[in-house]
Order: structure tokens, then C-alpha cells, then sequence
């Protein structure tokens, strides 16, 4: 066997200490500790300091009695724990059925009230003419519906029938039909089955024809629609 | 290795190396048998509530410890699969359970705590051993493994569960790392510095 340096024994005198060397190891250890009283002090300072430890550990060796209320502490808690886990309170819900007559009662009883709501909301009075929802209702249901596409020809006859027949008797006072034109100029305006005060809704045209709406410009280019509002009252002032 | 030498490389334990007995009784436990759990406590009751005092060094926090630890053991036994032996498997939640509680007694108590040294200032020293009988050889041995539990509680928590586990548990390299949850590697080298600060502080021992 060839014999091992000092500094090769102190790399490995911990687990020498330890007994976590092979057999051969341990024989080629303890021949060089015979021959050799540094490493020989160096391990029975290891040595020396495992006896400490095991001997202030044996100063704090607890008393029978004092373990003995461990076991009986431990189960009885895990039985508590148990009876108060999810598991155990879902099964004790049904043990008996009251929680499950109180659970059915009470979404009977929502389903009743959703249908009573939605039936009285169902029978509640129909929605007045000129009310915002009735309005919007005419539209959609007439062919005032100035969104869609309207032919050229029929034009004047689609818009103006349409405001005419959309507008309460208070609230018209004149129904126009006009183009707008690119430049948002309004071109051609007419007067659309109104025979009143016919001299001030000339002079009205006559000024709406000269006004000029504001263009919409979308990332710097001119867009060539015009939003045209229907069913609007305009009240105009016409002075001298 | 160097020379010829080498370290005892780390094996795997399988559940046919476990004794059958004790598997017998971890499956019981884990189907929720009152007396299985209570042997089980009553055969390791005593090893972990000496290893919970030697990492805490408190008699009534290990106990409470002691208890945290067997109701952790049967929250969880039914994952244990014999990749070790229980016992080791029981210290190794031993260890976690007090690393956690020191971690948060620190950031529960740090204000409160007062060294021995102040203590003793301010309230005198500690009493004497009441028994007549030998009372220097008696009070040499307090005042020794005062020192020495003195010393093991300046050290990190790794280092001196790693020393508590090897030099007074006497566990194996291999079982330290399992319980520890580290290379064996990773044990020889906490084992090494806890030894050399050891060595250190109770040079004149």
C-alpha cells in the first residue's frame, strides 16, 4: 500500500471522522496517523469536538413526561382536523336535506321573479311617438332611413315623405330636402310640402344655401361623406 | 480521485430495502388508522424532539415543533414512496419545520431578542445546580455545554443542522443530503466550516 502525505490524510480526515471511507481507505488513513502526531492531533481535535457535542446534547435530554402528552395531543388534533376539513363539512351537508330544500326553494323562488319581472316589463305600455325610442323605431321601420342607399331619381321623394310623415304637428315647421356637396356646400335646397309662411322659408333656404358645412378630413385626406341628420327641427330667426 | 481514494458514492433506496414492517405501517397511516399513527408517533416521538431542541435549543418550542411535525408527516405520508428510509424522511421534514419556525421567530421577535451575556448583566447568573453530590463536576459540564450550545447557535442554520445531524443524530452523509435536500458534496463542505468554527470558538475546551 503506498503510503499517503499529510496533506492528502487532512483533505480527507472529516470523512475519515466520519467513517465515510472505504475500508482501504480507512486502514491507509490510520497507518499514516500511527507515524504521524500532527494529523494524529488533527483528528482527535475532531474527535474531541463529536464528544462535546454528544455530550451537550446528553445535558438537554427531555424527561419521559414531558413526551408524554405528545401522542395523544397529535391524534386527537388530526381527528379535529378531519371534522373540520371541506371534505367532512360537504358530507355533513347532506346528512340531512334541509340546506337542500333551502337551496331548491330559493332558486324556485329567482326563476319566479325573473318571469314576473320580465312579464310585467313585457305588458308595461307601449313607448310614446315621440320619445327617442320611438323615433328611432319610425325610422327603421320607414323608408326614412337615410343610411341606406337611396336612388338619385327618387330621392327627393324618399326624404321628404319621410320627415314630413316622422314630424309631430307642433314640432314641424318645415321639411328640406338638399345636396351636400363636397366642399360642404348645400346646393339646391327645397322645400318639401310646407305651404306656410312661405316668403320666410324662402329667405331661410335662400340663407342656408349660402352657409357652409365643415368638411370631415380623416388623416389629412377630404372624406366625401356627409353625415346628413334626419328629423331634426331647426329654428331659425330670420332678422329685418 | 487522487491516490486511490474516493468517497462512498450516494445510492438509491428502494421500498424493497425498507424494512416491510414499517412500510406495513406507513400504508395504515396513510389509510387514516388512529393506532398506526400513534405508533408511529410513539417510535419516533423521542428522535424528533431531540433533534427539534438541538436546532432550537427550547424544550417547550420543540414540543409544539414535535407536533407541527407528525401532523406534517400525516398530511403528507401518502406521498412518501420509500425513496428513503422514514426515518430520514421524517428528519427531513424535521429540518424544514424549524428552519421555517427560526425564520419567523426572527422577523417576529428581532427586537426583542437579548444575548445570554446581556441576561446575565441584568438578571445575574444563572442558578447553580441544586445537587449536593458533585456540584463542580456538575456545573463544569453546564458551563461546557453551555459554551458548546453557545457556539452551535452562532453558527448558520445549514451548518449547524448539518453538525447536529452527522455528530449527534450520527447520520450517514447520504441520509444528511436527503434530509437536508442537498448534494452530499454540498454536506462535506457545511460539515467542514461548521467543524472549523467549532474548533475555533471552543479552542480552549
Amino acid at each position: 500500500m503506498t503510503p499517503l502525505s499529510c496533506a492528502s490524510v487532512r483533505r480527507r480526515l472529516t470523512a475519515y471522522h466520519d467513517r465515510e471511507l472505504s475500508i482501504e481507505q480507512l486502514i491507509a488513513i490510520e497507518a499514516h496517523l500511527d507515524g504521524c502526531p500532527p494529523c494524529a492531533t488533527e483528528a482527535a481535535g475532531l474527535e474531541t469536538l463529536g464528544e462535546s457535542l454528544r455530550l451537550a446534547a446528553a445535558t438537554l435530554q427531555p424527561g419521559t413526561d414531558m413526551l408524554a402528552g405528545l401522542q395523544p395531543g397529535i391524534i386527537s388534533r388530526m381527528k379535529a382536523e378531519n371534522a373540520q376539513s371541506w371534505r367532512a363539512q360537504f358530507g355533513r351537508m347532506f346528512e340531512d336535506m334541509h340546506l337542500v330544500w333551502i337551496g331548491l326553494g330559493s332558486a324556485m323562488a329567482t326563476i319566479i321573479c325573473s318571469a314576473l319581472a320580465l312579464a310585467c316589463l313585457h305588458f308595461a305600455s307601449p313607448e310614446r311617438d315621440d320619445s327617442l325610442a320611438g323615433i328611432i323605431a319610425t325610422m327603421v321601420s320607414s323608408r326614412a332611413n337615410l343610411v341606406r342607399q337611396v336612388p338619385a331619381d327618387t330621392y327627393d321623394d324618399v326624404v321628404g315623405n319621410a320627415l314630413v310623415r316622422s314630424m309631430s304637428e307642433e314640432e314641424a315647421v318645415l321639411a328640406l330636402a338638399a345636396v351636400v356637396t363636397r366642399d360642404g356646400r348645400l346646393i339646391d335646397p327645397r322645400w318639401v310640402e310646407n305651404d306656410r309662411d312661405r316668403q320666410q322659408i324662402l329667405d331661410l333656404m335662400s340663407a342656408i344655401e349660402t352657409s357652409r358645412f365643415d368638411t370631415t378630413r380623416a388623416g389629412g385626406a377630404s372624406v366625401n361623406m356627409v353625415w346628413l341628420f334626419a328629423h331634426t327641427t331647426v329654428r331659425g330667426k330670420i332678422v329685418g | 480521485m487522487a491516490e486511490g481514494l474516493s468517497v462512498k458514492p450516494a445510492r438509491a433506496i428502494t421500498w424493497s430495502e425498507v424494512a416491510s414492517r414499517e412500510a406495513a405501517l406507513v400504508q395504515r397511516c396513510a389509510a387514516g388508522d388512529d393506532d398506526a399513527c400513534g405508533e408511529l408517533v410513539s417510535e419516533h416521538q423521542r428522535m424528533v424532539h431531540q433533534l427539534a431542541l438541538h436546532l432550537l435549543g427550547d424544550y417547550n418550542e420543540a414540543l409544539d415543533l414535535s407536533q407541527e411535525v407528525f401532523l406534517r408527516v400525516f398530511r403528507t405520508i401518502h406521498r412518501f414512496r420509500g425513496q428513503s428510509a422514514l426515518r430520514t424522511w421524517i428528519y427531513r421534514i424535521v429540518v424544514n419545520q424549524a428552519r421555517n419556525r427560526m425564520r419567523w421567530w426572527r422577523r417576529r421577535y428581532r427586537a426583542q431578542q437579548v444575548s445570554l451575556d446581556e441576561h446575565i448583566r441584568n438578571h445575574g447568573d444563572l442558578p447553580a445546580p441544586g445537587n449536593p453530590a458533585a456540584p463542580d463536576r456538575l456545573f463544569g459540564q453546564k458551563q461546557l455545554a453551555a459554551r458548546i450550545w453557545k457556539a452551535l447557535d452562532g453558527l448558520p442554520f445549514d451548518q449547524k443542522s448539518a453538525i447536529v445531524l452527522r455528530e449527534i443524530d450520527g447520520l450517514s452523509y447520504d441520509e444528511i443530503a436527503f434530509s437536508l435536500g442537498i448534494a452530499v458534496g454540498t454536506v462535506k463542505s457545511r460539515l467542514a466550516r461548521a467543524r472549523e468554527a467549532l474548533r475555533a470558538q471552543l479552542r480552549d475546551v
